[in-house]
């Protein structure tokens, strides 16, 4: 309980809020520096009060982990149907950012990554979703854009209630769809079992009362956790998460999903040492399997049918430990490896003719070890210094005959593995006084180019219409990162602001080469990932909670970026300036909350990419809730409509000419226990 | 995957029933061959038999002789060759009419494990109509007449064009490739032109282009490598496919003035 309320101040901190009665004086604490550079966003239940961020983060107990992420001031999502929408983190896509649960890593099966890992995670397995960007990105893995790490949710040992738990269903007019959730928590004095289920399906969506069709989805989520208390301080836990997704439609897409599967595991141990000096450890080995299978049988239009599944299998393990060095001095260190083996194919079946078959993902393995370490030094009480390191040895090879040979067509010899060293050292000041903090940071990283950039064959891109070509002779991306941060906190309003500045060198995009056919069926061309000399992504965010009356709560965040390349060209799949205002309303049993989204128009777009300019939008969406005490447990109504003016528009990153959901009218009830 | 199987698996029963069949006639089984025919040269108390890598087709095959004494049943090591194909046509109503085919002679200074290489290039299968015959001539003097069949591939090796420019007319073989595969393939042509029905050279001074095509989907493929003259009419280079399924290699040949002779001949190659 206390460690989840002190998560929870660590939000208001992120966003500058002036409590603080945190941050001890004479150690420096991972909060110190985190609370500047990483944001956590506390999901799981069992927080107790009104809390209006974590509402304004999770609209409603069903929200999915894309609402959540979607409303980080970072983040923008990459959206292709309705379901499995990609995280962007300030303009930076899938292949530059870092994206683990809990630290393991996962990556998705899919060659056009219609299942990137948050994909495979409900809210109802995370206890947080936490998002660095730059001086601290790089703990989990070698990136240039920034990281999110979705921490698990765990049992809780010596509960109150030997069994306790929640369930949640909604209903969603627009799409029919229907979202539902049990968890459930059995906690004895030394063992604990945590149970969450989620099933949810919807159906096509109306927009501008019209179906739009492809939009449907279904899936099932499980996950179990069991946490046993060795000796006080000491936890073993083992997590298995299961989640099945069918029939997906991907509206943006020539094809749909039959099916994404994901089996996830880890064991763990974790230890809090009395020790001063030493006050934390933890160790997990993981692993985790994903197929993935695309379905074009349901299309009306499809020239020639075609079977392409995917596979994804990741074993990996890590160790973490923090150390207090001296009263001054925080270490922490961590070292990890995995090895991610993908492999994908196409065959297609033309009529009265011998199918065709290739391998779109060449059994590609990756073999990845690394070692970070990490220093806050506390100068005053005004001043911590923060300096941090990663190294990581990459190696990838294609592993079969047939992958080996395919690529020979293009002249590659791929009989070597692909070895690189990747280096990453960040460093940062903040500082603290009185009602104002900021912190600065610069850092230098570099990340490891993809399976679809190396080996990648005859990748068909829906967005621009293009066939990819992998380059096993890329260099690595590198880039050079700012950033400041400026928070001013009185009581009752907190605001904050952060810039950042992204130089990027060796840039990876694909080059259209006109003398190679294009395999696709109505594709526009062939292009081969090649790299320009560099390109620039800057920006900022604003974060502002205050409370305008005893009971009206304003959360409001803004977000800009701005995405240049080699000639000072628009990069592609940038979102426009966006604000994002949730307006709460608390009075005893019952809240009401009103949103109100704005994006304004992207003009700046990438011709290289047939990147097409999107218009201005505003939404308003408004939510109620009434809450009944019964006996010990707590019913909770809700209704709400998405989307109040029925607005027809669509978010700059989303692909094809396709709408998002029109006025949606839902209704849920969720009992806790 | 599972196609690339089914030809290895059936190309290892075709080694090993090839391999076994020939066990018990003689000591020394030729490995990886099929005995495709055999004949005695009368009058010289020699057996010629005829191997080939795989069973003979329409197209470019390649042979290989060897010699035994009838007597000792053992093999001629000094045995030199020379072959001539001859396909005989029973002509309706009408006197049977013989003709050859190009074919590459006997090399003895290539003869390896007692068997001397030659290649013959087969303009049609046995039929109804026509059969085949190899005459071997053994160290220039006896002869013998050694019935063959072959047969016409699922998809042809062979095609003969004309050329636009002068007429001329030229016979185009694939060389057979062992195995296809996804990737970087050897593509390799013979080319003879005919002088009449029984005399043929080699063609050695044109110039090849090719254009690998997927007509089910309309896409070709990128890098390949144009095959140039080696020897003997051979034309070497490297066709790359970018997938499993029904290729067409389309070829554009220009004369040795640089004329065109064909652009729209082509081999179908599925796998």
């Amino acid at each position: 309980m206390r460690f989840l309320k002190y998560i929870i101040i660590g939000i208001f901190l992120s966003l500058g809020t002036a409590s603080n009665g945190l941050a001890q004086e004479c150690c420096p604490t991972d909060s110190i520096y985190k609370r500047l550079a990483l944001q956590e966003v506390v999901i799981t239940e069992n927080i107790s009060g009104d809390n209006a961020l974590l509402k304004f983060y999770k609209s409603t107990k069903t929200s999915s982990t894309e609402d959540i992420l979607a409303r980080l001031a970072a983040v923008n999502l990459i959206r292709r149907g309705s379901y499995a929408m990609e995280p962007v983190i300030r303009g930076f896509s899938a292949n530059q950012t870092s994206l683990t649960l809990d630290g393991i890593k996962i990556f998705g099966a899919c060659t056009d990554h219609m299942d990137p890992p948050t994909s495979y995670v409900e809210p109802s397995n995370l206890k947080s979703i936490q998002l660095a960007t730059s001086a601290m990105a790089s703990k989990f893995g070698s990136n240039i854009g920034g990281s999110l790490n979705l921490q698990l949710a765990q049992a809780q040992l010596g509960t109150e209630k030997p069994v306790s738990g929640m369930f949640t269903s909604s209903y969603s007019l627009a799409s029919q769809s229907t979202n539902n959730a049990l968890e459930l928590n059995y906690g004895a004095k030394k063992f604990g079992l945590r149970f969450s289920g989620v099933y949810r399906k919807a159906g096509n969506y109306l927009a501008n009362s019209q179906e739009v069709p492809f939009t449907q989805y279904q899936k099932v989520n499980f996950s179990i956790n069991a946490k046993y208390m060795l000796k006080e301080n000491s936890f073993l836990s083992l997590d298995i998460l299961a989640d099945d997704g069918w029939d997906i439609g991907y509206a943006a897409l020539p094809m749909d999903v039959a099916f994404a599967k994901a089996k996830i595991y880890a064991l763990s141990f974790k230890s809090y040492p009395k020790n001063k000096a030493f006050s934390y450890f933890e160790a997990k080995v993981y692993g985790n399997n994903i197929i993935h299978s695309m379905d074009d049988t349901k299309r009306p239009l499809t020239p020639m049918h075609m079977d392409m599944p995917g596979w994804s299998d990741t074993y990996g393990a890590y160790a973490e430990t923090a150390i207090n060095w001296n009263p001054k001095n925080l270490l922490t260190i961590r070292t990890d490896g995995y090895s991610n083996l993908t492999r994908a194919e196409m065959t297609m079946y033309p009529q009265n003719s011998a199918p065709m078959f290739m391998l779109t993902w060449p059994d590609v393995r990756n073999t990845t070890a690394g070692l970070y370490v990490n220093n806050d030094y506390l100068l005053n009480k005004k001043f911590t210094y923060n300096l941090n390191g990663r190294v990581d040895y990459s190696r990838s090879k294609v592993t079969s005959e047939t992958g080996r040979t395919q690529l020979e067509v293009f002249n590659y010899n791929v009989d070597n593995a692909r070895i690189k060293i990747l280096k990453n050292l960040n460093t940062g000041v903040s500082y603290k006084s009185g009602n104002f903090h900021s912190s600065v940071s610069l850092g230098y990283s570099e990340r490891p180019s993809s399976t679809n950039e190396l080996y990648g064959f005859y990748l068909f891109n829906a967005y621009d219409g293009y066939d990819y070509i992998g380059n096993p002779n890329l260099k690595d991306e590198q880039s050079l990162n700012a950033e400041l941060n400026l928070g001013y906190s009185i009581k009752n309003t907190a605001v904050n602001i952060s810039f950042f500045n992204n130089e990027i060198q060796n840039y990876t995009l694909g080059k259209y080469h006109p003398e190679i056919s294009v395999m696709t069926i109505g594709g526009n061309g062939t292009k081969i990932y090649e790299q320009v000399a560099n390109a620039n992504l800057k920006g900022l965010e604003i974060g502002l909670t205050t409370a305008l009356l005893k009971n009206l709560q304003l959360v409001s965040n803004a977000r800009y970026t701005k995405g240049t390349d080699n000639d000072n060209k628009p990069l592609p799949l940038i979102s426009p300036l966006k604000f994002t205002s949730s307006l709460r309303y608390t009075k005893s049993k019952f809240s009401l909350q009103a949103e109100n989204v704005w994006a304004s128009a992207q003009n700046h777009v990438s011709a290289l990419v047939n990147e097409k300019t999107t218009p201005a939008y505003t939404l308003v969406n408004l939510r109620g809730t009434y809450t009944f005490k019964v006996k010990q447990s707590k019913l909770e109504l809700n209704a709400g409509v998405e989307n109040l003016f029925d607005t027809y528009y669509q978010d700059h990153l989303d692909w094809g000419n396709i709408p998002r959901p029109g006025r949606n009218v839902m209704a849920g009830v969720s009992y806790v226990f | 995957m599972k196609n690339i199987l089914k030809y290895i698996t059936l190309v290892s029963f075709t080694i090993l029933s090839a391999a076994c069949g020939k066990n018990e006639e003689i000591t020394k089984t030729p490995i990886n061959k099929i005995k495709v025919g055999e004949a005695y040269a009368l009058g010289a108390a020699t057996k010629i038999q005829l191997w080939a890598d795989a069973d003979l087709n329409t197209g470019y095959n390649k042979l290989y002789i060897s010699a035994l004494d009838s007597a000792s049943n053992q093999q001629k090591a000094d045995a030199t060759f020379s072959i001539k194909p001859m396909m005989t046509m029973n002509m309706t109503g009408g006197m049977p009419m013989t003709h050859s085919s190009p074919f590459e002679q006997a090399d003895a200074s290539a003869k390896k494990d007692m068997l001397t290489p030659a290649a013959a290039i087969f303009s049609m299968p046995t039929s109804d109509s026509g059969s085949w015959k190899i005459e071997v001539t053994l160290n220039g003097g006896k002869k013998a007449i050694i019935p063959i069949i072959v047969k016409q591939p699922t998809e042809s090796r062979l095609t003969t064009t004309t050329s636009v420019t002068d007429n001329s007319v030229y016979m185009v073989a694939l060389v057979p490739s062992v195995a296809y595969k996804v990737g970087s393939d050897d593509f390799e042509l013979q080319i003879s032109k005919k002088i009449d029905g029984n005399t043929y050279t080699a063609a050695n001074d044109l110039t090849v282009e090719i254009t690998p095509e997927m007509p089910d989907m309309g896409h070709g493929s990128p890098n390949n490598v144009n095959p140039v003259f080696t020897k003997n009419g051979h034309y070497k280079g490297k066709v790359n496919f970018t997938m499993t399924g029904y290729w067409k290699v389309n070829l554009k040949i220009k004369d040795g003035q640089g004329a065109l002779v064909s652009e729209d001949t082509f081999f179908k190659i599925t796998f």
